[in-house]
């Protein structure tokens, strides 16, 4: 399997192709970090998509091709903050008050899970926007994407003693968060 | 105890995924006949199925992949 800078450098010679493993690589890494910003799925998927058309733009100016999945978390997180405001301002000029995400309402989760049950999956996604964005991305990056603390120090550029306290921290307070919801699935 | 304190040590790595494959082998023989272990270990894979399913994604990844690349080609032909 190509790693990322053969990847990065294949798209840059303009094979789609290349860049659309990217994508198959890191779509769930970038919805996820969406959804951990927003309740709609939809609009979850909408911004992943406006970030990997960001990041085919901007492709040339990623300096270090190795640290890909941190530029595209940075990217995805940009595009979410971009997104809310455009929703406060519509809502804005429509007369309406801004709603703080947490209380838009949520739209059905559609999962390949079977063991989860839309309330459930909504306590689990209202529980992790809860953290702090820190914890929340470190959790994105460690859960969904599947990257070692060591690599999630590598791609955010910060130290791996720091990203390790930081993961458990965030791993303690789900767990205790969550423990009603575990031993629920559990039974 | 003191053995239990190295199969935690295990645990940790496992949580940030720095544990090699013979650790997680004798982690998981480990669990086997420890009940404790074992709790916080099945604690952490269920924590992250959990989680991971809460976030996954409606469409696939070759999907996605697939769809985006027909994106950018439209919009170079144009």
């Amino acid at each position: 399997m190509a790693g990322d800078r053969q990847l990065v450098r294949a798209a840059l010679l303009g094979e789609t192709s290349a860049f659309g493993a990217i994508v198959e690589r890191y779509w769930n890494m970038v919805v996820a970090l969406a959804l951990s910003k927003f309740s709609d799925a939809a609009e979850a998927e909408d911004i992943a998509q406006e970030s990997f058309l960001k990041a085919y733009s901007q492709l040339a100016s990623l300096k270090d091709p190795s640290r890909l999945a941190g530029w595209l978390s940075k990217i995805t997180m940009q595009q979410c903050s971009n997104s809310l405001r455009r929703t406060v301002r519509s809502k804005r000029a429509l007369g309406c008050r801004a709603t703080p995400i947490e209380a838009l309402d949520e739209q059905p989760a559609i999962t390949a899970n079977p063991g989860l049950t839309q309330n459930q999956i909504q306590f689990v996604r209202q529980t992790v926007r809860r953290l702090p964005e820190k914890f929340r991305t470190m959790i994105v990056m460690r859960f969904v994407a599947d990257l070692s603390t060591v690599q999630i120090a590598e791609q955010l550029g910060k130290r791996p003693g720091n990203v390790r306290v930081r993961l458990h921290r965030a791993y303690k307070l789900l767990r205790k968060d969550l423990a009603p919801l575990l031993e629920e699935v559990e039974s | 105890m003191m053995t239990c304190e190295k199969y935690k040590n295990l645990i940790e790595k496992f949580i940030e995924g720095t544990i090699s494959e013979g650790q997680l082998a004798e982690l998981k023989t480990h669990t086997e006949s420890c009940e404790s272990c074992s709790e916080q270990f099945e604690r952490y894979v269920l924590l992250q199925d959990v989680v991971r399913h809460a976030f996954s994604s409606r469409t696939s990844v070759e999907q996605a992949g697939a769809s985006l690349v027909a994106r950018l080609s439209e919009e170079s032909n144009r």
